[in-house]
């Protein structure tokens, strides 16, 4: 199969994800809003099938390019949605707890949308960005910004039942929010420990490549506020008058400067990683 | 209303008991984020004059007093860094003999109060190895109580200390990084092959032997190679290697990295038609001569030129027709700008030059990082304390039996209710555990 023909392939896979992604979302509402258990079974086996054709495309990709899948928006942005997906399988089985679809899969559908409108295009990598460092540095980021993405749709359930704890709508569908403050824990806990591999990683690569380890770059810096926005949740949760709604809301900050620190600095603020303004001759 | 009988602490010790606080640790984090985005905002490390420019003088006058020009190496900077140092250092040295001691601690036996996970009827045999076993612990130990046997057995003690070496990791990379920054240093050094020299700021020679660039067919670059040879004081030869892009040459401390590329021309300068001066001339470089009479800068270069649209080009990266741009400075003023092709002669006044034989340069960066051991270090510990805080958590399974029958107890002080749900599911199986 040539290339062509294997971008096609992984194009169509990529479509078929996003539609099964989408009629999971839409199952998950109807299970929300309408108490519809069977609904919430189907979003739930949708998400699968989404996410097995959604691997498959990956995996094409992978094979068609030569390399690991990690390098550009389009790239990232595909696997940070089946990184989202992927964290949401396993707390959906480890903790069964149906409403998390409703809050989780929207954002992950989101973040495909953003994948789509990418330029899917494969290009030979830059000589920087040949490593094994690279893959091992965008790969954990995948894992760690899943976890955040699960972590935020929980935190958003948490505050919305804190918010309305005399709703008996909300109080039926949303669990206790000692529960939701347990699976929030614990999606950060492993976003968290990602993260700083990511970072670490990272400080490896860029020390071989950049000749610094830390160079406060805008996207390193925004990385490192991230890591502290979770920090300070890790340890609000045990501190005295910061747990419970203000805990939940570090979760959230700390998810927008996820989507910051990968969409909004790329876009908004110079940085090498943009791979633009690299080195003072032209590469 | 105070209660006027209990003493108050100090001054003193309030404000130390400030500084070790997990509070003050969290805001000074937060600090630090928050006034961190400066620098991913602000230009940074530009010369003062481009801010006074850019900026009105208000803000002008901001940038300066706060050295937000230079925010990661302003004073402040520094200084919360060091206070979250110190906030880490002690409350690491006050935590540490308590977790230690938590760590060796038998476990107590069950207090009435507290809820055990099972209760059974005394006359219920229970295969207590077996449990233990199948809820992942070692056999379990045994005492005596006044309320009858005890078994129980830890698991994952070490998981005290993940936090602890969390934080030590933090700190490691905090000095590491300091130390970096006060101690370490960084020079440059270019030349096309054959080109020697000594580093600046070192006692070591330099050459480079040879320099190469891979196209792939697409003309883009898939690697740049500097064959090197590095000398000693004496002229000794103590390495000799490649550095490319993502593989720098190592020597004695110093990473030399392959950095950067550009073209370079022999340039030959006659003044009434005898030779001058024959030199290499860089691209970006700009070469004064004769009592600053003449310069000659090399501007820019065209490896296989076209005239495109009004415009000077290359077609391809590859020396098939070279041209070179260049601006001439007579009498401090700049008074001719062309493109010439190689060995084609340029007249001006009683000047006259050429240029000839173009190659590709290789740019090299030269560091000395002595912190990075230290912060490699500090990354380990992060992540191993980090992991082991998150994912050993410390456990411990006890079972009594006594008069009231055969009661399970189980403890994970940082994750209860996991370790419960765990354990329940783990434990429905036994068929004699109802
Ligand atoms: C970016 C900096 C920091 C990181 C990455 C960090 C990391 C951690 C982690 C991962 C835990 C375990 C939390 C858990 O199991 O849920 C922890 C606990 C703790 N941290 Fe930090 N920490 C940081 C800064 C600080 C600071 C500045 C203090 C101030 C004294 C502090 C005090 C504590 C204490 C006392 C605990 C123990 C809580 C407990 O086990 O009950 N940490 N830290």
């Amino acid at each position: 199969m040539g290339v062509d023909q294997s971008l096609q392939l992984e194009i169509t896979l990529f479509n078929l994800s996003i539609a099964l992604y989408l009629l999971s979302m839409v199952l998950y509402l109807v299970f929300f809003i309408a108490k519809k258990e069977r609904a919430g079974d189907f979003g739930s086996y949708l998400i699968k099938g989404g996410f097995m054709l959604h691997t498959v495309a990956l995996g094409v990709r992978w094979v068609a390019a030569g390399r690991v899948p990690l390098s550009n928006q389009y790239e990232f942005a595909t696997a940070f949605a089946w990184g989202i997906v992927l964290c949401f399988i396993i707390f959906e089985i480890k903790f069964s707890y149906k409403a998390m679809g409703t809050f989780v899969t929207p954002i992950a559908f989101l973040i495909m949308g953003y994948a789509a409108m990418q330029s899917k295009d494969i290009r030979p990598l830059m000589p920087a960005l040949q490593s094994n460092w690279l893959s091992i540095h965008v790969g954990t980021a995948v894992i760690s910004y899943g976890a955040f993405g699960v972590a935020a749709g929980v935190s958003l359930m948490y505050l919305l039942r804190n918010q309305f704890s005399n709703s008996p709508f909300v109080k039926k569908h949303l669990p206790d929010l000692s529960t939701l403050d347990l699976i929030s824990y614990r999606a950060i806990a492993l976003g968290f420990f990602f993260l700083t591999l990511v970072i670490v990683t990272g400080a490896i690569w860029a020390e071989q490549a950049w000749a610094r380890y830390w160079s406060w770059d805008p996207k390193e810096t925004w990385s490192l506020i991230t890591w502290i926005i979770y920090a300070v949740y890790l340890h609000a949760r045990i501190m005295r008058g910061w747990q419970g709604k203000k805990t939940a809301l570090f979760s959230v900050i700390g998810f927008i400067c996820v989507l910051f620190t990968y969409i909004g600095v790329n876009t908004l603020l110079p940085s090498i990683h943009s791979y633009a303004l690299l080195l003072p001759f032209e590469w | 209303m105070r209660d006027e009988k209990q003493p108050q602490p100090s001054k003193m010790k309030r404000v130390y008991q400030g500084i070790h606080s997990m509070k003050f640790g969290m805001v000074l984090l937060l600090i630090i984020g928050v006034l961190s985005i400066i620098g991913t905002i602000l230009p940074q490390d530009r010369p003062l004059s481009f801010y006074e420019e850019e900026y009105n003088a208000l803000i002008y006058g901001i940038i300066e007093t706060f050295q937000l020009h230079s925010v990661y190496q302003s004073w402040w900077f520094i200084a919360l860094m060091l206070l979250l140092s110190v906030n880490l250092l002690l409350c690491s040295i006050i935590r540490l003999p308590k977790l230690l001691k938590k760590m060796k601690q038998e476990p107590s036996a069950p207090d009435p109060k507290e809820k055990g996970l099972f209760f059974f009827d005394a006359k219920k045999e229970i295969n207590r190895e077996a449990v233990f076993k199948k809820a992942g612990f070692s056999a379990p130990k045994k005492h005596s109580t006044g309320e009858g046997e005890v078994y129980y057995r830890r698991k994952h003690a070490v998981g005290h200390l993940g936090s602890w070496f969390t934080h030590i990791g933090l700190l490691v990379i905090i000095v590491s990084y300091l130390v970096g920054q006060i101690a370490g240093f960084e020079t440059f050094f270019y030349g096309v092959p054959g080109v020697s020299g000594s580093i600046e700021d070192t006692p070591y020679q330099l050459s480079i032997e040879d320099f190469t660039i891979d196209y792939r067919e697409d003309n883009s670059v898939e690697q740049y190679t500097s064959n090197l040879r590095v000398y000693d004081e004496d002229n000794t030869m103590i390495k000799e290697g490649i550095s490319s892009v993502n593989d720098p040459l190592r020597v004695e401390g110093l990473s030399i990295y392959q950095n950067g590329t550009g073209w370079a021309t022999e340039m030959h300068l006659f003044k009434e038609d005898e030779p001058l001066r024959s030199l290499t001339l860089y691209q970006g470089e700009i070469h004064v001569d004769d009592d600053q009479r003449i310069a000659i800068q090399f501007y820019d270069f065209y490896p296989d030129y076209v005239f495109h649209q009004g415009m000077p080009a290359t077609r391809s990266p590859y020396p098939n027709n070279p041209h070179l741009l260049y601006v001439l400075f007579y009498e401090g003023l700049r008074a001719d700008m062309n493109v010439v092709a190689m060995g084609e002669e340029v007249v001006f006044q009683e000047y006259a030059f050429r240029v000839e034989d173009p190659r590709q340069f290789t740019y090299l960066q030269i560091v000395r990082d002595p912190g990075i051991p230290g912060a490699l270090l500090g990354g380990v510990l992060l992540i191993v304390g980090i992991f082991t805080a998150f994912y050993l958590y410390p456990k411990t399974l006890i079972v009594r039996e006594g008069p009231k029958g055969i009661e399970l107890w189980a403890r994970a002080p940082r994750g209860e209710k996991l370790f419960h749900s765990n354990l329940t599911s783990r434990l429905k199986e036994e068929s004699n555990w109802e």
